[in-house]
């Protein structure tokens, strides 16, 4: 009797365990990377640039060469890697202080130049490593370190909404936004990893995914309760959906759904996904 | 080792007519540049400006970025991958890109980083200075690290310096900054814009990000938490920094053997002063001027050796005393350094140095 | 011998075109020379100026310390600059836009006015040739840099665009000569 493997480690990932926190969304945002690498035949000419942040650590889980940025710098590291060397394959893999706070300039700046890169964004409403600070995407009357009464509009500004910021740019082909709270909804965001990894093999252009994932350590929660809070919560300030694709063979729906996003982002009545 | 390139009058080869920063960028480009990033600040202007329209026919990357924040970290993303890139800027524009270089320096990546200092603190001026001797030579950033620090004097000098830089930086995997001025930068004079010698071939296969086709992955960083990692990288840094104070050391000196003062100048304040003790010397007085090229590393033992023949030195600064410091701790308490500087965009004289000297000689 | 030469008029007048040829032209007779623009607060003002100095010998400072000699063209820039000359200095100017009462420095200072406006409008049809005839008197009077290097070093690197106006801008250096000798 034979028999066929159907699930392993990708090859692209390390043989080591996975140290981030229980429930932490790193663990399968890289599976789905690292599979993305796979499919794609990357591994020999990817450069990762990591993030500061827990993500940092990346070059322990990833089989790929990879380099650290200052906090907020990916996407200016990333341009600079792709700019020296259009041949390599270049994914920045950032948390939501990285990308949307301290390094927002870079981001919208690659993203306007169209820069042929992948960006990972990985939005958890809060700053992980530094201990539960309020994040660019903490909700409104989230409790963190820094918003002991919950964040309030008047005096933190509402969520950033990144993808849909980024669907705003002529640069950008791709933006989607994904969650991992069920398998449904992770195998969404493995196509939208593979997508906007296609965008970069294609000379596209810049894709962006954003994904949505729990801090179970700095929610101070149950994985099995933080999976509910992405549903409920998250989900509800983050409409899931493809906000932006233009890329060469994006069917007419996807393209339709764009239009539609773009006439009501910022709305709330965003097209979801499922 | 003191390499000391020749001036331009002495050299074979087409005199240019050419602008302090054009000389850079093209000692730049006859370095073999591939990317250049940087961000609008005058007075270095046209180096950006030049190079965007030059490095991308000899099929370089020209970037504008958008802050001096990403010029220095696609700086440090080119590097990574084993290209030669450089950025340039001014004053503020140099302070926000301490923590890139404190990067570069902490990743051991080679990179060319050019400062034509304009007046400060604070926004200030767009006239000359030489207020950036300490960020400069001192780290600028944070972390126990050095930049390599390169001082023209000279057309001919932003050129050779540029090139020579890219050829220091590969050789230490450190950063190199060109520390020029306004005058330097704005500044037209005759130079031969052909390379000293010929370009070196340095192997980056061994550490470069380029895939990791039939090898090992590898990483670049500089945040270090096993063990004692991070100290093991402080003490390597170290050590790789005293080999450059052993083979770097570059300086220049004028009518020195009989000198009974020596006036310490770098840069724009070298020249002033060289005039100056030229005008010195026909009134009677022997003087002569040491110029350091590096200012880190700093030719400490040149400058001894003069201290240990010479009574009297005078400092020469554009600015309250920076350098100045370094030069007091080499030559001992025993001898006396007097000071004269300009901050804030005041150039100093000929005439002002000359009557500094006279005060400093009686 | 070092000959600090200060160039001044207002935006437009084609002073830092003036000052770029006469380093060229140093340069092409052998000597040392620097070129130093003014910028920054006093290009606001309207007012343009550099500084060309030329030499024997290997030049030190590229700073101008005292100016030996200037070529001004506007009554703006001689106020300005007139206090600043070294004594037994040399002010070349246009008498067009600069008025002769105003010079306060006839114990000290050695004075030459050219018509360079009405010179450049009668040759050239343009006023913006003054320059090139305050050029003209500078060569004259100045006794460093001679007219066939300066016409040598004018056709070498005069923009491909601007060659129709070789041959005038020469008439008027040469007419400027004349009108100071």
């Amino acid at each position: 009797m034979t028999v066929k493997k159907v699930f392993g480690r990708p090859e692209s990932l390390c043989d080591v365990p996975n140290l981030y926190c229980s429930g932490c969304g790193h663990g399968v945002a890289h599976r789905l990377v690292a599979e993305a690498i796979d499919h794609f035949g990357l591994r020999d000419r990817t450069v990762a640039v990591a993030p500061a942040g827990c993500s940092v650590l990346l070059y322990d889980y990833f089989d790929v060469d990879s380099i650290e940025s200052a906090h907020g710098r990916a996407l200016a590291v990333g341009t600079g890697i792709k700019r020296a060397n259009p041949d390599l394959f270049v994914f920045t893999y950032q948390g939501d202080g990285d990308l949307a706070s301290i390094g927002m300039c870079e981001t919208i700046h690659t993203a306007n130049r169209g820069e042929n890169l992948t960006a990972i964004f990985i939005n958890n409403a809060v700053y992980g490593m530094t201990g539960g600070q309020m994040a660019p995407t903490t909700l409104l009357g989230q409790t963190t370190t820094t918003t002991p009464n919950g964040r309030c509009a008047e005096m933190e500004g509402a969520p950033m909404k990144m993808a849909e910021m980024m669907a705003t740019f002529d640069g950008v082909v791709y933006s989607e936004r994904v969650a991992l709270y069920d398998p449904r909804q992770t195998i969404r965001a493995r196509k939208a990893v593979f997508k906007a990894f296609e965008a970069q093999i294609n000379n596209e252009g810049f894709g962006f995914v954003e994904i949505l994932a729990a801090c179970t350590t700095n929610l101070k929660m149950t994985p099995e309760r933080a999976q509910q809070w992405l549903v409920d919560d998250l989900c509800e300030t983050f409409p899931l959906g493809v906000y932006k694709d233009v890329m060469s063979g994006a069917k007419q729906e996807s393209v339709a759904s764009r239009e539609s996003v773009g006439a009501t982002a910022g709305s709330g009545s965003v097209k979801h996904a499922d | 080792m003191n390499t000391v390139f020749t001036p331009a009058a002495q050299r074979n080869g087409k005199l240019t007519l050419v602008q302090g920063n054009i000389a850079l960028a093209e000692g730049a480009l006859h370095a073999g540049l591939d990317c250049y990033f940087g961000y609008p600040i005058t007075p270095q202007n046209q180096v950006p400006e030049y190079l965007s329209a030059k490095l991308p026919e000899r099929g370089g990357a020209f970037v504008q970025a958008e802050s001096e924040l990403a010029s220095i970290n696609m700086v440090l993303g080119a590097a990574s991958t084993g290209a030669r890139a450089m950025t340039s800027s001014s004053g503020p524009g140099i302070s926000l890109m301490q923590e890139g270089i404190s990067f570069l320096a902490g990743d051991e990546l080679p990179a060319v980083i050019a400062n034509v200092m304009r007046c400060g603190p604070g926004m200030g001026g767009i006239k000359p200075t030489q207020g950036d001797y300490y960020q400069a030579t001192r780290g600028g950033g944070h972390g126990d690290y050095h930049t390599i620090v390169l001082a023209p004097a000279s057309a001919q000098e932003m050129f050779d310096l540029t090139y020579q830089a890219f050829d220091v930086a590969d050789t230490y995997c450190n950063p190199v900054l060109i520390l020029a001025d306004a005058i330097l930068g704005q500044m037209k004079e005759p130079a031969v814009l052909e390379p000293p010698y010929e370009r070196k071939a340095i192997k980056k296969d061994d550490w470069s990000l380029t895939g990791a086709a039939g090898r090992k992955a590898r990483n670049i960083r500089s945040m270090l938490l096993a063990g004692d990692d991070q100290e093991q990288l402080n003490y390597k840094l170290e050590k790789k920094y005293e080999r450059v104070k052993q083979e770097l050391p570059m300086w220049e000196c004028i009518d020195t053997e009989d000198a009974d003062l020596i006036v310490v100048a770098f840069g724009t304040s070298a020249r002033i002063s060289s005039s100056a003790a030229r005008l010195a010397r026909a009134e009677g007085l022997k003087v002569g001027v040491f110029r350091p090229i590096t200012l880190f590393p700093f030719p400490e033992e040149a400058l001894r050796d003069l201290a240990s023949k010479v009574g009297k030195f005078l400092v020469v600064e554009m600015n309250l005393g920076q350098m100045l410091h370094d030069v007091r701790a080499i030559v001992g308490h025993d001898i006396p350094v007097s000071f004269y500087g300009r901050p804030g965009g005041g150039v100093p004289t000929v005439r002002e140095v000359l009557e500094n000297i006279k005060e400093s000689v009686s | 011998m070092r000959t600090e030469l200060l160039l001044a008029g207002f935006g437009g007048q084609g002073v830092l075109f003036v000052g770029d040829l006469v380093t060229r032209s140093a340069m092409a007779q052998g000597l040392h020379t620097t070129y130093m623009p003014t910028y920054g607060v006093a290009m606001r003002g309207g007012t343009a100026n550099c500084v060309v100095i030329m030499s024997d010998e290997p030049i030190g400072s590229p700073v101008m310390d005292e100016p030996d000699a200037a070529v001004i063209l506007n009554q703006q820039s001689f106020d300005k600059f007139q206090p600043s000359l070294k004594k037994g200095g040399l002010i070349v100017t246009n008498s067009t836009l600069v008025s002769k009462d105003t010079f306060t420095r006839s114990d000290t200072l050695r004075l030459v006015m050219v018509d360079a406006t009405k010179i450049a409008r009668k040759i050239t049809g343009r006023e913006q040739a003054a320059n090139m005839a305050a050029l003209g008197a500078y060569l004259a009077v100045g006794g460093i840099l001679s007219y066939d290097v300066v016409d040598a070093t004018l056709r070498a690197n005069l923009h491909p665009s601007k060659q129709a106006l070789l041959e005038p801008n020469l008439e008027t250096i040469r007419a400027g000569m004349e009108a100071a000798k």
